[in-house]
């Protein structure tokens, strides 16, 4: 008798903590150092920085800026692409996240593809503790593939505001001043 | 005869096969700017099916499609602004595609001015100089230009009053800070409690060169000595001022304060 209540009470307890397990949820998600940027890795482009500020950045500096910005423009391309936006989401300021947000309504096949070829970025203001930057991207090329196979190039002039935060640059705002 | 019969039948099921070609819907109200949100785009057309996309600069703008008698009428699925500039709107019926070029422009021409400020803090013992970077955006963060230039730069020299101020009134991520410098002369003062035998020494109140109480923590040293021992006690300021209790022991004490290297005039302690 002792027996049968003995394993009973074990029976119940290993099913106790069986479904505690599985109600647990587990968060997948890695953390974003542990993480590859697929979509930034496959990105390719050419970036030509001229310095016009008042205060300029260092060597280090313009490397950096010139690999995130390129990181950006790889997530811009997709989210114009498929409406993704949480895949950039570590290239976007928290106030230009929310402003995509607003036209979120899941993900999309993408229809129009587009692919940045060329920048001309011209640095207006630099602040001093290196966290803002300011911008013309004259010039910029962009190859607009069609779902009917067109290929069109445009060229466009855009105004960005950069901001660091983390461990890159971010973007915070534009202005498309022109595109033809 | 029976092959040839054969051969027109399956050329009848192949032109069956391919795709009803649609005739481009008309845009009745065609315009080359789109005001958004409150664009309501109509289209005339005899075909249904048909799926719209708004393409902007930074993203595809969902959109909603309903239908009437001789065609539909597009309008934002989502009813807020987008990112201002050239976009394209698509529309397709199976594989046919329709392009219309537009220019979108954001109907409520809201305003937010932001003033970057480096460095944040601020200290009167080295410059009062900050750098200010100004722009405007919209409630879509569209930069918007101000006199023909879309950034502005300004060297400012601030106000030496210690204290934490905004850059812009109503965001406290704006704020900067201007501390208190180091203090330029040290007054000390001591009083004597028979009972107790104990002399109570002050210092202060500290005062930076531009009359800032200087902050809190920093660390006063009393530096007194009888004919035979000198002796030290430190403090740390308390709203400019500085208290140590020594006991007098019957005997006699000069006295001086010291804060980094400015160092108060020397009194002497008699019990």
């Amino acid at each position: 008798m002792l027996r049968i209540l003995f394993i009973s009470l074990l029976v119940l307890l290993l099913g106790f903590f069986f479904l505690q397990g599985r109600l647990n949820e587990r968060n997948g998600e890695k953390p974003v150092f542990l993480r590859t940027d697929e979509i930034a890795l496959a990105h390719q482009t050419k970036i030509q920085t001229t310095v016009h500020s008042l205060y300029k950045p260092d060597s280090l500096q313009l490397e950096t800026l010139k690999k995130d910005y390129s990181n950006i423009w790889a997530h811009l391309n997709h989210l114009y692409a498929t409406n993704d936006v949480e895949a950039g989401k570590e290239y976007y300021t928290e106030d230009w996240f929310k402003q995509i947000c607003r036209h979120y309504n899941g993900v999309q096949e993408p229809l129009i593809k587009r692919e940045d070829e060329q920048h001309e970025l011209h640095i207006q203001n630099w602040s001093s503790d290196g966290l803002i930057c300011t911008a013309i991207d004259s010039n910029v090329v962009l190859r607009t593939i069609y779902p009917d196979k067109k290929i069109q190039r445009t060229k466009a002039n855009i105004a960005v505001v950069l901001l660091f935060q983390g461990d890159h640059w971010r973007i915070d705002a534009v202005r498309v001043i022109d595109e033809k | 005869m029976r092959k040839l019969l054969l051969h027109i039948i399956l050329l009848f099921s192949l032109a069956a096969c391919k795709n009803k070609t649609v005739e481009k819907p008309v845009w009745l109200n065609e315009s080359a700017t789109v005001q958004m949100p409150d664009a309501l785009l109509q289209f005339s057309s005899t075909d249904k099916n048909w799926k719209a996309t708004l393409q902007s600069f930074t993203q595809p703008i969902p959109l909603q499609l309903n239908y009437h008698d001789s065609g539909f009428i597009i309008q934002l699925l989502n009813y807020e602004g987008v990112t201002e500039g050239k976009a394209q709107l698509i529309l397709n019926n199976g594989k046919q595609y329709f392009y219309y070029d537009v220019l979108l422009v954001n109907e409520k021409k809201s305003s937010t001015k932001k003033d970057y400020r480096s460095p944040k803090t601020v200290n009167p013992d080295s410059s009062l100089q900050q750098q200010r970077i100004l722009h405007q955006i919209d409630a879509n963060r569209n930069i918007l230009s101000i006199s023909n230039n879309y950034f502005s730069e300004e060297e400012i020299t601030l106000s030496p009053k210690a204290g934490t101020f905004r850059a812009i009134a109503d965001e406290p991520l704006s704020s900067y800070y201007v501390l208190a410098g180091s203090c330029v002369n040290i007054n000390v003062k001591s009083t004597y409690n028979k009972e107790k035998e104990i002399f109570t020494v002050t210092a202060g109140p500290l005062k930076d060169k531009y009359n800032n109480t200087v902050a809190d923590g920093t660390l006063v040293a009393f530096i007194y000595n009888d004919e035979e021992h000198s002796y030290r006690m430190e403090t740390a300021l308390l709203d400019g001022v500085a208290t140590v209790f020594i006991p007098s022991a019957n005997k006699k004490y000069s006295l001086y304060a010291k804060v980094n290297e400015t160092i108060s005039n020397t009194i002497s302690l008699t019990p």
